[in-house]
């Protein structure tokens, strides 16, 4: 994986220094709230329901295992025990004192992490596939390119104040793992005619208060000049976005107002201009780069067979387990979706102990996925029974992976100042709900996503089964939406009908499931296939009569 | 209903209450605003020496119960983690004994 160099690395230090001196003139109040709440939220440090919180970039969901068992150790040392991994494969802590921030940002910069950009009207952290460099059916490894624009976003003096916040999602595979048509711009690695490698280039999707599937703006921009095709879109947004109205200012507005022919038109004449001046590394660059993410030492002689004569192993093996590019080995998804649990959460002593995991069985190295669980990408084969024997002695081998358990929340009302009300609650009811695990297993493939507000942070809008909660009249309703998708066949949920309770969403889910099974063709067809199929009137029948 | 003047501190970002003297973490030590409760928080606004001061409604009681569920887990603590209750009293709307993290 990518190290810094010098300059990462001085960048970096230089922030904790500079935001250390920013908080001890606030403690000293010799700068009021007001001038200080811009300065800590350019360092990730918000102030949420219960205390300050502080979200850590991790960049491409990618860190290793001495960064997450450094992670842990915050978690012990700075908050209360625990951390909560996001959609954004980031982790945040709910728990932070100010006077403590500077020397926390201290520990991770000697890691090589920050919390620079997790928050403002700025390039946000990128994201990517979490199976990244070990996926069987990715054309290249993304990271690399992740890597770069990272490096290209990090300071940008021209995009530090853009209209709004600012996401990019990179990924190399036709079966999209990280919702590329969902993101500000969505980069897809793939081939052309000739063989080259280049980049389908979406822009303007997006969740929120109005969702958007990006289209796509052009289908294939070579690799040596994405970061100068990024560049022009991102100035014809920083021109033209609009600044007069939060609620319409993300690109997806700008997109959809003038229409995507018209934003195409205008991003090719900027690039046109900005092409010329060389504004793309130089390809010693993308080499340097690339190389840091050179595959391990992958042992050729490791067998390609897996021993499933235990039963429950068996079982994770079935769920949890993708496949790796190269024979042998396996790719782990570790579940932080216990039945009853808080999806996200990792414990300090999990935290480390997967760190410690990583070491032994996977290179050192671990992902953060956008549904809120961890990957180990590396395994072998003949290691996966001895990995899922630890990660099972700490509860964190629970095979649902894609079932209606793993469901995304996001922090809803428990924690978040902008929520309305709780998801956590809604999802460990409906866990409970469906905790029998033969009932999962017939029910297959089936994403639940819960978003605690408009903002739709628990990505609501693109569940299988998508809950959004509102604020009735003083009290917590929650909306039921179905038929998203943030997959290759990317869709917004439909609204299904009125809201319901706490207590009553539940019931509604379990009426939709059951009505799912008794409509699938057979039980190969997954839920969102047989929604498309027969459409919203079925499962409203059987909700509401 | 009462009304409490609630913020959060500076230095910790911990949930406070407007104590008739100072600031308190507990929610229990919470004194109603009487008619100068208006005043006050203009006052607190001013001073910058808590963050986000507002004025709540709550229900008589000890604990005093907030209105709203934003305002009595802000007073409590988060429903899911009976652990990190911040008041002695249960939480009212704490339905799963969630005891630790995933």
């Amino acid at each position: 994986m990518y190290r810094y160099d010098q300059y990462d690395q001085a960048l970096v230090d230089a922030r904790v220094d500079e935001f250390r001196d920013q908080v001890e003139r606030r403690l000293r109040h010799e700068i009021t709230e007001d001038q200080f709440k811009p300065l800590r939220l350019m360092n990730g440090l918000y102030l949420q329901l219960h205390a300050y919180m502080l979200r850590v970039a991790i960049p491409y969901g990618t860190l290793s295992g001495t960064q997450m068992r450094i992670l842990g150790g915050i978690a012990r040392t700075y908050d209360r025990g625990y951390g909560h991994f996001t959609t954004r494969q980031n982790i945040q802590y709910n728990w932070i004192k100010l006077e403590q921030a500077p020397d926390l940002l201290a520990e991770l910069a000697a890691v090589e992490m920050h919390a620079i950009q997790t928050s403002g009207n700025c390039i946000r952290n990128i994201s990517s596939d979490q199976f990244a460099g070990s996926a069987a059916d990715e054309v290249a490894d993304p990271r690399p390119y992740a890597e770069l624009l990272r490096q290209w976003s990090s300071f940008h003096p021209e995009f530090s104040f853009l209209p709004r916040k600012f996401k990019i999602a990179v990924t190399a595979s036709d079966h999209d793992r990280a919702a590329v048509k969902l993101h500000d711009i969505g980069l897809q690695l793939h081939r052309n005619g000739a063989g080259e490698l280049g980049f389908r280039v979406f822009v303007g999707g997006g969740m929120g208060r109005t969702p958007f599937i990006a289209p796509v703006i052009r289908e294939f921009i070579p690799v040596s000049q994405y970061l100068s095709y990024c560049e022009a879109i991102l100035r014809v947004y920083n021109r033209y976005g609009r600044r007069d109205n939060i609620y319409k200012a993300r690109i997806k507005i700008l997109v959809h107002e003038i229409g995507a022919a018209e934003f195409t038109r205008q991003v090719e004449t900027e690039w046109a201009l900005l092409e010329p001046l060389a504004l793309d590394a130089p390809a010693a660059e993308y080499e340097r780069i690339k190389a840091q993410f050179a595959p391990p030492a992958y042992d050729a002689s490791a067998p390609d067979s897996i021993d499933r004569s235990d039963p429950d192993f068996a079982v994770w093996v079935d769920h949890n387990i993708a496949a790796h590019k190269v024979p042998g080995y396996a790719i782990v998804t570790i579940s932080l979706k216990p039945v009853g649990g808080i999806p996200g959460d990792a414990s300090a002593e999990q935290m480390e102990l997967i760190a410690d995991l990583a070491a032994k069985y996977s290179f050192d190295e671990i992902r953060v996925t956008h549904s809120q669980n961890l990957v180990l990408a590396d395994v072998r084969k003949d290691q996966l029974h001895a990995l899922w024997s630890a990660l099972n002695a700490a509860d964190l081998a629970t095979p649902n992976l894609d079932l209606v358990t793993d469901i995304i929340a996001c922090p809803g009302l428990d924690y978040c100042a902008l929520a309305n009300a709780r998801s956590i609650p809604v999802a460990q009811s409906i866990a409970l709900r469906f905790a029998n695990l033969d009932r999962q297993h017939d029910i297959g493939e089936l994403k639940i996503k819960i978003s605690g507000c408009i903002n739709a942070c628990g990505h609501h809008h693109a569940g299988h089964i998508g809950i959004l909660g509102v604020d009735r009249k003083g009290e917590e309703s929650y909306q039921l939406s179905l038929g998203g998708s943030g997959a290759e066949d990317t869709s917004l949920a439909k609204i299904l009908g009125p809201g319901f309770s706490e207590e009553g969403v539940v019931d509604a889910v379990e009426k939709v499931i059951e009505a799912y099974r008794s409509l699938r063709l057979n039980p190969e067809e997954r839920f969102l296939d047989a929604y498309r199929r027969v459409g919203a009137e079925p499962f409203k029948e059987a909700v509401y009569g | 209903m009462i009304r409490l003047l609630t913020a959060n501190d500076t230095l910790t970002g911990d949930v406070i209450w407007w104590t008739g003297k100072g600031w308190s973490l507990n929610l229990a030590a919470a004194v109603a605003l009487g008619a100068d409760g208006d005043a006050l928080l203009a006052e607190t606004v001013a001073a910058e020496n808590v963050n986000d001061p507002a004025i709540i409604e709550a229900e008589a009681g000890n604990p005093p119960r907030p209105r709203t569920m934003r305002e009595r887990i802000r007073g409590f603590g988060p429903t899911v983690r009976a652990d990190l209750a911040r008041a002695a009293a249960p939480h009212p709307d704490q339905k799963l004994a969630q005891a630790g993290a995933a």
